[in-house]
């Protein structure tokens, strides 16, 4: 294969510099090791950042994200849910710190107000009463799952070309001029090789080991942040702690969940992280100061992301004070490697801006004039999506066909929109189903339908023959890495239950 | 003494039994067949309706060894060294064998007949195509076991959406390609009837297609106490004449 440049990373910062490559109608293969949106960008809170959580430490942070939190709310509405988001300081919190949250806000544009408490628990009425101050700003939630899709499926339709499962093994120079790549495709072991001009290594968390292929140093911080999703809606905005930013002080809704977090650890396991059960005990007595039930509520899962951090170490454990800002950097500047580019750091709101300043670099090294339009042009996205939204879901699903149709009661997903999503690729994954469809995302986390699914994506040819119980067992494995940190109360009878069903009747333990 | 009338919160019982599960029920009924007069108290239905109907000796021994025991009986005196505490080490190899006695005793009396015993280990298949070590099976079920060998058919229904013929057969025969079971499997899914307007499960598919005036379903409509199960497996009307004769009609 040849191309003029590759893009290494399915994450957010790929997937936007991918469709800002073909946009601007330069030649472009994006590579991705495992599937996308597996790293980071899908391990996150989904949370569309008003930039107020940085205002006061780190200014240039929040000015990028208001600044494209407005921007993908014109061109990513439908993945974006307008929830709003509450500032709240509680009398645990430092009492001047909303005072200076205002002052920064209105500093770096963020629209920022103050609201009589009594209006917060009016409409938030799972808040905690002790709630001193309550500050507005133009917080959401974003769906990273379908944003990233819908950057990668644009720059497909524009002639690029995308691959999942092709993991970067070496990086060939010339005389300190990037020439090509070899690559490997993680499922068949098959080895490939593509020549190109420029790389774009936006390989998140990978980013150090990619550049070290090219002879490069790239110094990445490693920082763990674990989530818990809560089986109900408690609130309907955004909830963020008006404190300097700590352990569980974000709550963000989502489809029929609320997602609480995070955590902040320093961390070197890169390729599996997970939630601990030490972690998810302090993001619920933290997350308990600002909604008193959430350490009662169901917790469904509990997930872990690494953030991959550009700077100092300042710190030996807590990695928060270290920039959320991102870096772009230009090898053949840095140490004489002609042609790579690193792309890292940055939030999931920022990922846009992180991919124009990309290829308005790559254009200037090429001389090519074409300005970028991703601020204005929208995202594609498929005509009759909308948030998971339950009752609407029921109100749809109810009589129209039989109950037979419906494979996953708790997110109420039928056989046919499971088709509809994956019947015209070529092959599937359960995860895609997940993502695409929320399948599995409910109560039993995919306990029950799961091999519906693998038996439905095995009957429709979507996986290789005579792999459905490996696809299954596999499925399971990352289920129970997610569902072991909070097993107690109603989700322990269930994980009894699903245990029951794998472990003894299915016997799957022995085969 | 009218003490015992509806509605009335004083009621006299020799012996009362806490929980409906297996254990539960076994030991009313023990009681009950020495005359005393016994009160079920349970919190809902229990999980027993989930369960896969077999009884289960004793599956692997070791726990992480991959082949199944081939004789619970066999294996049990080396099962105690190992787990003295085990309710099967403190009621001794007699209980056992006489308790599983009875427990064929009474579901014969209750027309679902179960075969096999505690000196031999069936395999049977499951929903998702992998086998399941078991000791007694109902006796329709007797001859689906994987210790026979031969060319089987699975029938599946369309809507079904717990059992996938298709799936089942495929790991079915990757588990015969390793010499794990003996028969070799193949598939068919039958279009949807329509079940008369009813959800698709497998207690609404019994009762859809079983033979006319079976004791079997009628006791259970009598009793009022069958459910369906959330819990995939297997239907066991389909045994291997039925399996024959599905082949020689498809």
């Amino acid at each position: 294969m040849k191309t003029e440049v590759v893009v290494i990373g399915g994450g957010a910062t790929g997937a936007g510099v991918f469709r800002d490559l073909a946009l601007r109608g330069i030649d472009t293969i994006l590579l991705e090791k495992k599937e996308f949106t597996s790293g980071t960008s899908g391990r996150n809170h989904g949370l569309l950042h008003s930039g107020g959580r940085y205002a006061v430490k780190d200014p240039d942070s929040g000015r990028e994200c208001i600044r494209e939190n407005l921007i993908l709310r014109k061109i990513a509405a439908p993945c974006i849910e307008d929830t709003g988001g509450f500032f709240l300081s509680t009398p645990q919190d430092p009492p001047d710190y909303p005072d200076s949250f205002l002052k920064a806000c209105e500093k770096i544009g963020i629209p920022a107000e103050e609201v009589p408490v009594a209006d917060v628990l009016q409409k938030e009425p799972a808040l905690s009463t002790q709630i001193m101050r309550a500050i507005q700003v133009p917080d959401g939630a974003i769906d990273p799952f379908r944003l990233i899709r819908a950057n990668v499926e644009e720059g497909l339709q524009l002639g690029a070309k995308a691959f999942p499962h092709r993991e970067v093994v070496s990086i060939q120079t010339e005389g300190g001029i990037i020439r090509g790549l070899r690559a490997k495709d993680s499922r068949t072991g098959e080895e490939f090789q593509v020549q190109c001009r420029f790389i774009v290594n936006a390989a998140g968390v990978w980013a150090g080991k990619i550049a070290r292929m090219a002879g490069a140093r790239l110094e990445v911080v490693f920082s763990k942040g674990s989530l818990i999703v809560l089986n109900q809606r408690l609130v309907n905005t955004v909830i963020n702690r008006c404190r300097p930013p700590s352990n569980g002080d974000i709550f963000v809704p989502h489809g029929p969940a609320l997602i609480l977090g995070t955590t902040s650890l320093k961390t070197e396991e890169i390729e599996d992280p997970s939630a601990s059960e030490e972690e998810v005990d302090l993001l619920l007595s933290e997350g308990e100061m600002l909604i008193p039930s959430a350490g009662v509520t169901r917790a469904i899962r509990a997930y872990a992301g690494v953030r991959p951090l550009i700077g100092a170490r300042e710190t030996e454990g807590d990695t928060r004070t270290i920039s959320r800002d991102f870096l772009l950097l230009d090898h053949g500047a840095a140490v004489g490697v002609k042609g790579l580019f690193s792309i890292v750091g940055g939030k999931l709101t920022t990922y846009r801006l992180m991919a124009e300043r990309t290829v308005d670099t790559i254009c200037q090294e090429m001389g090519k004039h074409a300005s970028c339009t991703t601020s204005e042009k929208p995202l594609p996205f498929p005509r009759e999506y909308a948030f998971h939204d339950l009752v609407s879901r029921l109100n749809r699903i109810s009589g129209s066909g039989s109950s037979s149709d419906i494979l996953c009661e708790c997110e109420l997903v039928t056989r046919k929109e499971i088709l509809d999503q994956v019947g015209k690729l070529s092959f599937s994954t359960l995860k895609e189903v997940q993502e695409r469809t929320r399948a599995g995302m409910g109560p039993c986390q995919g306990g029950f339908c799961s091999p519906r699914l693998a038996a439905l994506l095995a009957e429709t040819g979507k996986i290789p023959p005579a792999t459905s119980l490996a696809v299954l067992k596999k499925f399971l494995e990352e289920r129970w890495k997610g569902t072991r940190p909070v097993l107690w109360g109603p989700q322990l009878k269930e994980e009894q239950l699903i245990q029951a069903l794998y472990a003894e009747l299915f016997n799957l333990d022995h085969l | 003494m009218k003490l015992e009338t509806r509605n009335f919160y004083c009621m006299f019982y020799d012996v009362i039994v806490i929980g409906a599960g297996l254990a539960g029920l076994m030991a009313a009924e023990a009681a009950r067949g020495k005359g005393a007069r016994v009160l079920i108290l349970a919190r809902g239905m229990g999980s027993l309706p989930l369960t896969s109907g077999c009884i289960d000796g004793l599956g692997y021994f070791p726990s992480s060894s991959p082949a199944p025991v081939p004789s619970p009986l066999t294996t049990l005196g080396q099962f105690g060294d190992f787990q003295p505490r085990h309710p099967y080490s403190k009621v001794g190899k007699e209980r056992i064998l006489s308790a599983l006695d009875r427990f064929r005793d009474l579901t014969r009396s209750g027309a679902v007949p179960y075969a096999g015993r505690f000196d031999s280990n069936f395999l049977i298949p499951t929903a998702l195509g992998t086998y399941h070590p078991t000791c007694l099976v109902p006796e329709t079920m007797k001859n689906g076991v994987l210790s026979l060998p031969g060319r089987v058919l699975l029938l599946g229904f369309e809507g079904l959406k717990d059992f996938s013929a298709f799936l089942a057969a495929e790991n079915l025969n990757l588990l015969q390609a390793r010499g794990q079971i003996a028969p070799s499997f193949r598939a068919k899914t039958l279009a949807n009837p329509g079940w008369g307007g009813k959800a698709l499960n497998s207690l609404n598919l019994a009762e859809a297609i079983r033979p006319a005036g079976s004791a079997f379903t009628e006791r259970r409509r009598e009793t009022g106490t069958a459910r369906g199960s959330r819990i995939p497996f297997l239907s066991p009307g389909l045994d291997r004449s039925a399996r024959e004769a599905g082949d020689r009609n498809l």
